[in-house]
């Protein structure tokens, strides 16, 4: 056999270990030479006790032995091999006068037999053969096992892969890629990449993506992605990933069809009714639903006096009139205050704004609600953290070498930026404007300053007062007293909102 | 003394060793490390420490980067000396934090509330893929803390161990290189005997550890093992008995426990 033949059946055999029992010292380490190179884990033993012995100790999942043999026999030992573990695939080797205990051997069992002496191309099929056994039992056992991981499997897509191969699949896969055998969905799987087709949001090649390498470096994370059926039908499924930490390089991929659920256009917003599609109740029910049926993780977010509140959720139901939520207690606390809640998944094509609180019931950590609607404009987005400021924290607006806004008040700041309301506003003070900024804070009873030129980044109006949101680049020393004093109020806050009795 | 040392720099990658701090005891002096891993646009600030250094730290990233833009900062464990920052550095920057998903819990007393901005690891680790290369998570549970990482960078080959490798007043924590490992390795001992929680955890992350190309292992302690000290640390680290070996002694408990 040449050498890669063998390199290739070393990289088979090499999740298994092998027993070799033979009771001629010549022939045993003869064997053994060879086997060594065959296996990283491999027992000899010269008779049937010690085979056992070593057998009761180390579980290999191959054995080969010898029918006659001193103490114990070949066939006695298979036997209670056997009994103590019958997936054991068994090799006897039998020299000519011994054929009457093959019958024997049969009956107990064994995985096959060879003719003594032992012929290395003969023994290299035998174990080809074994192998192509055992992966299977080992792939059946992942993929029953790690079924359960998956939420409403039974619906599912499924496949096992090893490295980028599927090894298994169930019956819906087959069935949805018109495929009758694995081997058939293994040449179909090996350009999967051209069935996933381009979608606004979704898990498709392009070129900054490869799907495997994307969903392989974010395990857990589920993918919204287009497949387009035998009948040329495009179907709508939730991917997700998940790999089997006890054995290197196996996987479970499952996909999950939520295309009766008619999302598909509200992902894109060069659709006709996009618009209307973002407003329909029903749409925003249909994602819920999605969530639901996958089993998504999704993000809940809350503030409170500008700090974000954000923690996992799950939606646990979804009926035609509400809806409800499980999350953890400090977000429940967060979402009775507010009466609201938003929720962002990377499922979602935008975020949902959640009202209608209906019942918060704190044991099961649990939240139903009546209204959800999508919102453009997603208030979750902010790349700085916001605090309400203390009472002692004052501003002075200069705008064209003159103070204004008597009557200003800090909504919030952060390290980028401040926002205000004001009663009034200067004549020609527009977006873009420059403006220069005091900020007086108060740091262990001393008061700092901090001056910053700054830019009018967006005005609005909220019950009758201008609200405008300014933005700064603070450098040295401002910035650090501003970090410092943000990170300082933040723990006054979460403080104060633990404290909170409601 | 110089506290800022360039581990390695192909043009387009760089790592950066900085050593902000020293814990000052009665009988010894533990160096503190913190690392900056930069490549292109991106960059991950590697157990950043106490909110005391806040301030140094932050200019001696803004050296090399704009600290807004860090992607990531990756906090080992859960200890002062590795995560006492958290607070500072949630407001100063945009990154993920990146930590065992047993602390997650406790954020909100570090002073975060916005979960959404962890990236909570499981037990068995993860991999963040960039370009052609990768930063692995190795799991390093109980040695010494129940939810610790190292992290292991593909393109310099670094290994950043956390408190694996940590030296207690080494005079080759001076230079901040190990030159003469079987001199270092008594100041080695004592610390992870009674640091780590048993031999059995030690070979598993050695094990873990093979699986990669290590030129460098940088602890958060004390000096860097390079080249042949890489070998030399592992193959003592796996022989290394900790509190399960030590049990009864600890306990004060005179008859062998079962």
């Amino acid at each position: 056999m040449d050498a890669n033949a063998l390199k290739h059946l070393r990289s088979l055999l090499h999740p298994y270990s092998l027993l070799y029992v033979e009771d001629n010292e010549g022939l045993n380490a003869q064997a053994t030479i060879m086997f060594k190179k065959l296996f990283d884990t491999f027992y000899s033993a010269l008779d049937g006790e010690e085979g056992l012995k070593l057998f009761e100790k180390h579980r290999p999942e191959i054995v080969i032995t010898d029918i006659t043999m001193p103490k114990m026999d070949g066939l006695s030992m298979v036997a209670a091999i056997l009994k103590i573990e019958p997936e054991t695939k068994i090799i006897v080797t039998t020299a000519y006068d011994e054929i009457s205990f093959l019958h024997r051997s049969i009956q107990l069992g064994v995985f096959d037999y060879l003719k003594k002496p032992l012929k290395i191309d003969e023994i290299l099929v035998t174990l080809e053969r074994c192998v192509k056994v055992l992966d299977e039992a080992l792939h059946q056992k992942l993929f029953n096992a790690n079924l359960h991981t998956i939420f409403n499997y039974q619906n599912n897509l499924l496949l096992l892969l090893h490295n980028r191969s599927v090894v298994m699949a169930n019956h819906p896969c087959l069935d949805f890629f018109g495929v009758t055998t694995i081997e058939e969905l293994k040449k179909k799987f090996a350009t999967f990449e051209q069935l996933l087709l381009k979608h606004n949001g979704f898990l498709y090649n392009h070129d900054e993506i490869e799907w495997f390498d994307e969903i392989s470096t974010h395990i857990g994370r589920l993918f919204n992605t287009k497949i387009a059926s035998t009948d040329n039908v495009s179907h709508h499924f939730i991917l997700s990933f998940q790999t089997i930490p006890e054995k290197e390089g196996y996987s479970v991929l499952s996909f999950n069809d939520v295309t009766e659920l008619g999302l598909l256009k509200l992902y894109d917003p060069n659709a006709l009714e996009h618009e209307r599609l973002i407003k329909d109740e029903n749409m925003v029910r249909g994602l819920l639903e999605m969530a639901l049926r996958s089993g998504a993780k999704i993000k809940v977010h809350n503030f409170y006096k500008g700090l974000t509140i954000t923690n996992d959720g799950l939606i646990i139901s979804v009926e035609e009139q509400k809806a409800s939520l499980k999350t953890p207690y400090i977000q429940l606390k967060a979402i009775q205050l507010a009466e609201m809640f938003y929720l962002t998944s990377d499922l979602f094509p935008l975020t949902i704004e959640a009202k209608g609180i209906k019942r918060i019931d704190f044991d099961n950590q649990t939240v139903q609600f009546i209204n959800y609607t999508l919102v453009q404009t997603s208030p979750i987005r902010r790349d700085a953290i916001r605090v309400v400021p203390d009472a002692a924290m004052q501003v002075t607006i200069l705008y064209e070498g003159r103070k204004f806004g008597s009557d200003l008040k800090i909504s919030d700041v952060s390290i980028k930026g401040m926002r205000i309301q004001l009663s009034l506003l200067p004549s020609g003070f527009t977006v873009n404007k420059s403006v220069i900024l005091d900020m007086v804070i108060t740091n262990e009873l001393r008061p700092v300053i901090i001056n910053t030129p700054a830019v009018v980044f967006r005005i609005a109006e909220v019950n009758h007062r201008f609200e405008v949101v300014f933005i700064y680049d603070l450098h040295a020393q401002g910035k650090k007293t501003l970090i410092d004093y943000v990170s300082k109020r933040q723990l006054v806050l979460i403080r104060e909102f633990k404290g909170l009795q409601l | 003394m110089n506290n800022e040392t360039l581990l390695y720099d192909d043009g387009s990658h760089k790592c950066i060793m900085f050593a902000l701090e020293d814990e000052e005891h009665q009988d010894y002096s533990l160096s503190v490390n913190q690392y900056l891993i930069l490549q292109n646009e991106s960059a991950i600030l590697i157990d950043p420490g106490c909110g005391a250094i806040f301030d140094e730290l932050y200019d001696a990233v803004s050296r090399h980067i704009d600290p807004s833009k860090l992607k990531y900062i990756f906090f080992s464990h859960q200890d002062p000396d590795v995560a006492g920052s958290i607070s500072q550095w949630s407001v100063a920057t945009s990154a993920q934090l990146v930590m065992s998903q047993l602390w997650v819990r406790f954020m909100g007393h570090y002073g975060l509330m916005d979960m959404g901005r962890i990236v909570a690891l499981e037990d068995h680790g993860a991999r963040i893929k960039f370009k052609n290369d990768f930063l692995q998570f190795i799991p390093a549970h109980f040695l010494h803390s129940p939810g610790n990482f190292s992290l292991y960078d593909s393109r310099s080959k670094i290994l950043f161990s956390g408190d694996i490798g940590a030296a207690i007043s080494s005079p080759q924590n001076l230079n901040k290189d190990v030159n003469d490992f079987d001199e270092h390795r008594p100041y080695l001992e004592g610390f992870h005997a009674r640091y780590m929680a048993g031999n059995r955890f030690c070979r598993a992350w050695v094990h873990c550890v093979r699986v990669h190309e290590v030129s460098t292992i940088a602890p958060q302690h004390g000096s860097l093992f390079r080249a042949e000290n890489v070998t030399k640390f592992l193959n003592w680290f796996e022989t290394v008995e900790g509190g399960w070996e030590q049990c009864e002694t600890l306990y004060g408990v005179t008859k062998k426990l079962h």
